[in-house]
């Protein structure tokens, strides 16, 4: 029986997240050759047949909006030679067989809207584009959260995209898990999700519903009014969906500036590339979207691991009070290419408690906190012992063995999580985690899958040239010699909830905050329209926010 | 100043003169070449290069004349008035008309059943063909904010009305241009717009003498549709959407309450050619049935209205279980399915028993989810069941086929099942529809928009909705127009008579009025193919002989609209009246331009 997701992507910067995501899905299927044994497709894609009577998967789950065709119409009208040679090459089945290739260099330059990257084919009523404001248009700004509301009103969105096209896609799922929606929350999308989400709360009460919120990563070229104005979109988005998502996570990569520091981006390129890759929305986009890939991963398996998005959202939100989660990347994950090296030194917690090989892209700290006071922790690690095979052994030296990497995972993944999750597999129910049969404890779970993060041609090469083309890290690069692209890397993500979110919420508080130097941002929200807001209801957001807010645990700061 | 503002001579004044009119053109000129970029590459505009190369430079020009036109108007105005505050007043007046004018050029090939269509392509290739005003109003993407305010005012009359868009940006212009002819001669507007004021007034009397009363009967509102209908597409395709649109509408009409044209559902398939288009006196839902063994077509069916979800669905999330083991999570699964196949069992028990022993049929449509399992007990028990209806599909389908919709499958009796003669599965490629047909007395209908292509599709769409209100229109209005230009020529003979009646200066405004009128009669008449003025002077003629004359537009003679049936809303007349003499009224008083508003927001890059 299916276990179809709807997935809805919903702006301009979601759309790019997307697009990484479903290229990944389509590398991640020719990887397997079309059948995997532990990745199921039809969670995600709709099979359709082609022309060519081949079967032929159309990622059709994800209806999204989107208004960023102007741009790509006038490259192609303007400079009618192939605008990129990642396009091309799909064209060119020659071209793809050819041993691995990356496209990031030229996309990195090229890309200006994400059909430019984009891989697979979607199903006629995928993309929905919005009628009313075109991207970047400068007499006609999308820019706020009250001007989304509006928009879902003044387009009858309910009826075109909630009962036209959602339904389409749900109407044709045996048996839907629910919706994974990855929206912008930083510009008038905010308000647009927000509304998309309560409909869909109402219309499916009983699907699950999680959301991806993407901001902006903070490339210092913002003005001071639009930072308020993306701040208060924010804010209003986290209040909004803890609401009407059943798991909402925040995401926002990493700004070029702290690229120069931590262990985290030892593995990453170096800053002075970042500078010009980073702050480009392709290659962001990409970084992001291997988070949300891996952290999805177990709604899609087909073993024993998997997990419902249900069971996600309520594993994350033990007390039922606590919707919003953080998600720390760790990409590629440092496996040593030398097969001496002890991997428990990868895996190990720095004596602040911390794990420094990841990003937290909610909370923006160069390092996962591994919060002893957490309410519960969940961590996927994906393609470790198949990044493990890809290490050349010595004379007397044996490969890893699944098991050996699977206890060190799961001893891991204990130790990350909360203290009162550790005392209770002390007791003894560890063992559930480690072998994973779709068994779950409060507090602290993993999943392990053997598949590892398959690298697109499409994708962003953000490694640093210490990464093998295996997804394992060396202490030195011969010199002059040429480092091909990474093809696969192994990838950890952890969410967890608890009191390290709450300065999430004292954020958003203190930004609904307007002081009255700012009044102009009551006009910019629209106060006095039907769908503006006005002071008061900025002072009611901000209470909901704090009740919201203590439900986290913890003390003020 | 410039120095040879000194003292020019009679000669010079009369070069001046030249000079003016040849910096209108231009300017007249440049407004047109801009708006007709703005329809070529309809949301182009701002974002490519080489557009915006296009807008600097129209700027860049703009300005060039501007400033030109002003130092002559100031040597003009010179001579009369020495005042040259009233040259800055006439130089925002001129955009104004010089804006209205270019949007009305490109909308006025568009006027009537032979105007020509115009082809909008967005910024993703696709394409959109029509002669419909406010499509093409709302579609294209208008810079300049005179044009957009007329744009706007046009389709404000469409939302009311749902007709007279082209007419209405026609009119607005043509009342500028006719207003000019005398403020450039010193009259002041405010006085052109008192004078409108009256004629508008008098025009909407004069209306309401001249709409005549009929019953509203099948053949009128045929008339009625086709004239409309006539004006949008081509002739073969109007007079095929004639018929279902008329039937649609009297089909959902309750004499006495208001028609709810939500009733009628559009339906769009991308099927065969647009001639197919029809009524269906039913209800077309987009999806079909999920099980092969599921009947395709029944006869004779109970339609049972559900919302109840019949898939295994966790209970409510955050019930904070937890399952320790494979088997612990298997019985929980089971026991959530036991649920709902509890629910199926009462629905098949209730099939039983009121089809039973009859030749009944039982189809069940479910807004709600209804999961592999569930289907494959109710195939086995020879029911067709949908799931995931349109939420707006629940309640046609119980004005459609009689029944109540069900929250619950308790105690279900049979005054809640609706009734339908034939229910059958229609299958296009991927895509499945399901016909409900044949039902007793239909509240609420279908039209099936058949199409080879999607931009057909849209067209036959936009048709149909135009057509739809038309005929709502016509029986609520009780009354209808006499088209084909009949009405424009009667209103212009009526004020030219009635101006004689007006004090003062203001009958100069009502003059103005008149002459506008006549840009309907004539640009149906040039679009026609025929000579404007021709064409004119045979309908005034024929109106002073005391009849009521339209354009024939297959010959240029004259016709009798009556006797033909071309008849046209009130409403949409009155509507036109009223608010292109107020918007043009406004654009005349407006004696300066100038930029407001907080830029910051405005000019913020937010990709950057």
């Amino acid at each position: 029986m299916g276990r179809e997701v709807v997935t809805l992507q919903l702006g301009h910067a979601a759309s790019f997240v997307g697009t990484h995501f479903w290229n990944t899905q389509t590398a991640i299927m020719e990887s397997a050759g079309g059948d995997s044994s532990e990745v199921d497709h039809d969670v995600l894609f709709r099979a359709g047949e082609n022309y060519k009577a081949s079967d032929l998967y159309e990622p059709s789950e994800n209806p999204r909006q989107l208004h960023a065709w102007n741009g790509a119409m006038q490259v192609f009208e303007s400079d009618p030679a192939p605008s990129n040679a990642f396009l091309e090459s799909l064209n060119d089945p020659a071209m793809l067989a050819s041993p691995p290739t990356s496209f990031s260099a030229q996309l990195s330059q090229t890309v200006r809207v994400w059909s430019d990257f984009n891989a697979p084919f979607y199903h006629p009523k995928t993309i929905f584009e919005m009628s009313s404001h075109t991207h970047n248009d400068e007499n006609n700004r999308f820019l706020t959260f009250s001007r989304g509301r509006e928009v879902f009103d003044e387009l009858d969105l309910i009826n075109d995209l909630v009962d036209e096209r959602i339904r389409f896609f749900m109407e044709e799922a045996d048996s839907p898990q629910g919706f994974q929606a990855i929206v912008d929350t930083f510009d008038g999308f905010s308000g647009l999700s927000a509304a998309v989400l309560e409909t869909l709360a109402e219309e499916y009460p009983k699907k699950a519903r999680i959301v991806f919120g993407l901001a902006l990563p903070d490339t210092g070229g913002l003005s001071n009014e639009q930072q308020l104005v993306q701040k208060v979109n924010r804010a209003l988005t986290l209040k909004c969906m803890s609401e009407a998502s059943s798991l909402y996570i925040p995401l926002r990569a990493p700004s070029p500036s702290r690229f120069g520091s931590g262990r985290w981006q030892m593995h990453l390129v170096p800053q002075a590339r970042a500078i010009g890759l980073v702050t480009s929305t392709y290659a962001w986009s990409g970084y992001v979207a291997a988070g949300l890939d891996t952290l999805s991963l177990p709604f899609r398996l087909k073993t024993d691991s998997r997990l419902d998005m249900h069971d996600l959202a309520s594993l994350l939100n033990p007390r039922a009070e606590t919707k919003a989660a953080a998600l720390s990347l760790s990409l590629p994950v440092p496996l040593p290419a030398d097969r001496s090296a002890p991997l428990e030194q990868v895996f190990s917690i720095s004596s602040r408690g911390r794990y420094e090989h990841a990003w937290d892209l909610t909370l923006g700290t160069p390092y996962d906190a591994m919060d002893r006071d957490a309410l519960a922790s969940f961590s996927v690690f994906r393609g470790v012992a198949a990044a493990l095979q890809t290490q050349e052994l010595g004379a007397n030296e044996l490969p890893h063995t699944q098991t050996q990497v699977r206890k060190i995972l799961a001893q891991f993944a204990r130790d990350s999580g909360p203290a009162f999750a550790q005392r209770c597999s002390a007791v003894g129910c560890s063992d559930l985690i480690c072998t994973a049969v779709g068994a779950y404890t409060r507090g602290s779970n993993s999943v392990v899958a053997e598949l590892p993060f398959p690298v697109h041609a499409s994708f962003p090469q953000l490694f640093a040239p210490t990464v093998s083309a295996g997804g394992l890290v060396r202490d030195s690069v011969a010199d002059g010699k040429e480092h091909g692209a990474v093809t696969q890397c192994a990838v950890h993500v952890r969410a967890h909830t608890g009191p390290a979110l709450r300065p999430l919420f004292e954020r958003a508080i203190q930004s609904l905050d307007i002081s009255p130097r700012d009044g102009w941002l009551l006009t910019a929200f629209g106060s006095g329209t039907r769908f503006g807001l006005e002071r008061s209801d900025f002072a009611a957001a901000r209470e909901d926010l704090e009740t919201l807010c203590e439900a986290y645990g913890g003390e003020p700061e | 100043m410039p120095a040879s503002a000194a003292a020019p001579s009679v000669a010079s004044t009369d070069r001046l003169f030249l000079e003016l009119d040849r910096v209108r053109k231009m300017q007249v000129e440049l407004s047109l070449t801009h708006l007709a970029q703005a329809a070529q590459f309809p949301s182009g505009v701002g974002e490519d290069d080489k557009d915006d190369d296009a807008l600097k430079t129209y700027r860049r020009n703009n300005a060039v004349v501007a400033e030109r036109e002003d130092k002559v108007r100031i040597l003009v105005d010179k001579l009369a008035n020495p005042k040259a505050e009233v040259a800055r007043r006439g130089q925002a007046l001129q955009l104004n008309i010089n804006a209205a004018l270019g949007l009305q050029e490109v909308v006025k090939s568009n006027l009537g059943p032979r105007g020509t269509i115009k082809m909008l392509v967005d910024g993703s290739g696709s394409t959109k063909l029509t002669k419909d005003g406010k499509v093409l109003l709302s579609e294209m993407q208008i810079q300049n904010p005179t044009a957009i305010m007329v744009a706007r005012a046009a389709t404000a009359q469409d939302e009311i009305t749902g007709d007279g868009t082209t007419s209405n940006v026609l009119l607005i212009g043509e009342l500028l241009k006719q207003a000019e002819r005398f403020t450039s001669e010193g009259l002041h507007p405010r006085v052109v717009t008192e004078g409108f004021e009256i004629a508008k007034k008098e025009a909407l009397k004069f209306l309401d003498e001249f709409k005549v009363a009929r019953a509203m009967d099948r053949e009128t509102l045929l008339s009625v549709a086709r004239t409309s209908l006539r004006t949008k597409v081509r002739r073969e395709l109007a007079d095929a959407l004639t018929e279902a649109v008329v039937d649609a509408v009297l089909c959902i009409y309750v004499p006495g309450q208001p028609i709810d044209l939500h009733m009628v559902e559009i339906m769009k398939m991308m099927h065969k050619d647009e001639m197919e288009t029809r009524l269906v006196k039913g209800l077309v839902m987009d999806h079909g049935a999920r099980h092969p063994d599921m009947p395709k077509r029944l006869k004779n069916a109970f339609v049972l209205t559900l919302n109840v979800s019949l898939e295994y669905e966790k209970s409510e999330i955050n019930s904070g279980f937890y399952y320790n083991s494979a088997e612990q999570r298997e019985k929980l699964v089971e026991s959530e399915r036991r649920f709902v196949d509890a629910k199926i069992a009462k629905i098949v028990d209730f099939k039983n028993t009121v089809c039973g022993g009859t030749d009944k049929t039982f189809v069940i449509i479910n807004q709600k989810g209804i999961d592999p399992l569930s289907l494959d007990v109710l195939a086995k028990n020879g029911i067709l069941a949908l799931r995931r209806a349109k939420r707006r599909n629940m309640e046609r389908l119980q004005l459609c086929c009689g029944g109540v919709a069900q929250n619950s499958v308790d105690d279900l009796t049979a005054d809640v099942l609706g009734s339908a003669g034939l229910v059958y599965e229609h299958v296009l490629g991927e895509e499945k529809f399901t016909f409900v047909e044949e039902v007793a007395n239909p509240k609420s209908v279908t039209i099936l928009i058949t199409g080879p292509n999607s931009h057909t599709i849209s067209q036959v769409n936009d048709a149909v909705r135009d057509g739809l209100r038309a005929v709502k229109n016509a029986i609520e209005d009780e009354h209808v127009v006499p088209g084909a230009g009949a009405f424009q020529v009667a209103l212009h003979a009526h004020l030219l008579k009635f101006k004689d009646t007006v004090e003062g200066r203001a009958r100069l405004g009502v003059q103005a009025f008149a002459e506008a009128m006549l840009i309907i009669p004539k640009v149906l008449a040039q679009n026609g193919g025929f000579d404007a003025q021709d064409v004119l002077v045979e309908l005034q003629k024929e109106y002073a002989h005391g009849h009521v004359a339209g354009i024939d537009l297959g010959t240029g003679e004259t016709l009798d609209p009556v006797m033909e049936g071309i008849w046209d809303n009130y409403r949409v007349h009155r509507q036109m009246l009223n608010s292109c003499a107020v918007i043009a009224s406004n654009f005349l008083l407006v004696d300066e331009m100038m930029r407001a508003g907080r830029s910051s927001l405005k000019q913020s890059n937010i990709e950057n």
